[in-house]
């Protein structure tokens, strides 16, 4: 971003400490799970929130400041942030495809409730799920925390993400499948439910 | 998994990610999750997994040194 002089109206200025500070707890939270590292996610807040008041002047009031901030945090991450990071290895597409969380938890062990879902879902705390939204490759990972931890609608995303709305609906989708997919061995490594034979025998090298 | 029920799952999770619908869009979906189990409790799982992750909305608030930094930022900037 080019140096420019701020020339912020006092009214700006004051709407800027009233609209957009109070966003700061959503902005920190969105940007642990861009960067995965507390370092980074305090830097890329406060580079973005920079950023924004240099621009802020261009804001059209009356419009999603949220989605705004949250636009240029995206840039800011994919330019800056994502370079020193090594991201996750790929999941191959196939593979996510094919996972089916539904089934697993049905065929897992049908002694052990009607509703195994609850129990294996319950099971998990937060820091698994942390750890299931870290591990996802980053255009899933963006997807997902911007719907589900964020509550941006499929346009609002798109509009960040700068993709079409159907990109957005299929990394949506993709993600939450290797989300689901990464879940379950979490709970299957921590003994909550006990993997299929099959499962066994291909985590074991066999 | 039946055509039909696949595409009625790719609509509930619209309506599961409060996307706007129309009343009768609505209505089909409604009325499949009650006719068809299997469907039922897959979107059962899906809406199950997204609220697991929308426990981590509440717990990571911005911390306070980073708040009054980003404020003085501000306030150096002009």
């Amino acid at each position: 971003v080019a140096e420019r002089a701020v020339e912020l109206s006092a009214s700006d200025k004051q709407r800027f400490q009233e609209d957009a500070m109070p966003l700061l707890d959503s902005l920190y939270a969105g940007a642990l799970r861009m960067t995965r590292n507390p370092a980074d996610a305090e830097d890329l807040v406060q580079d973005t929130l920079l950023r924004a008041y240099r621009a802020f002047d261009r804001f059209e009031p009356g419009t999603n400041l949220k989605a705004w901030l949250f636009r240029i945090m995206t840039n800011a991450y994919i330019n800056t942030y994502r370079k020193k990071q090594r991201e996750p290895l790929k999941v191959s597409s196939e593979e996510v495809e094919d996972f089916d969380l539904y089934r697993e938890l049905k065929d897992h062990d049908p002694s052990l409730s009607e509703t195994p879902e609850t129990i294996v879902l319950d099971s998990l705390v937060d820091s698994d799920i942390t750890e299931a939204i870290d591990a996802l490759p980053e255009q899933f990972r963006l997807a997902v925390v911007l719907s589900d931890v964020e509550d941006f609608s499929y346009a609002e995303i798109a509009e960040i993400m700068d993709v079409p709305l159907g990109t957005v609906m299929s990394r949506l989708h993709r993600g939450r499948k290797a989300l689901q997919k990464r879940l379950w061995e979490l709970a299957r490594d921590r003994g909550i439910v006990k993997g299929s034979a099959d499962d066994r025998a291909r985590r074991n090298g066999a | 998994v039946k055509d039909h029920c696949r595409q009625l799952l790719q609509k509930a999770y619209l309506f599961l990610d409060g996307e706007i619908l129309s009343e009768t869009e609505r209505h089909e979906i409604r009325i499949h999750l009650e006719e068809c189990a299997p469907c039922y409790e897959r979107y059962g799982v899906d809406e199950q997994v997204k609220m697991l992750v929308a426990r981590l909305k509440g717990n990571c608030r911005c911390p306070d040194e980073l708040r009054s930094k980003v404020a003085r930022m501000i306030e150096e900037a002009g």
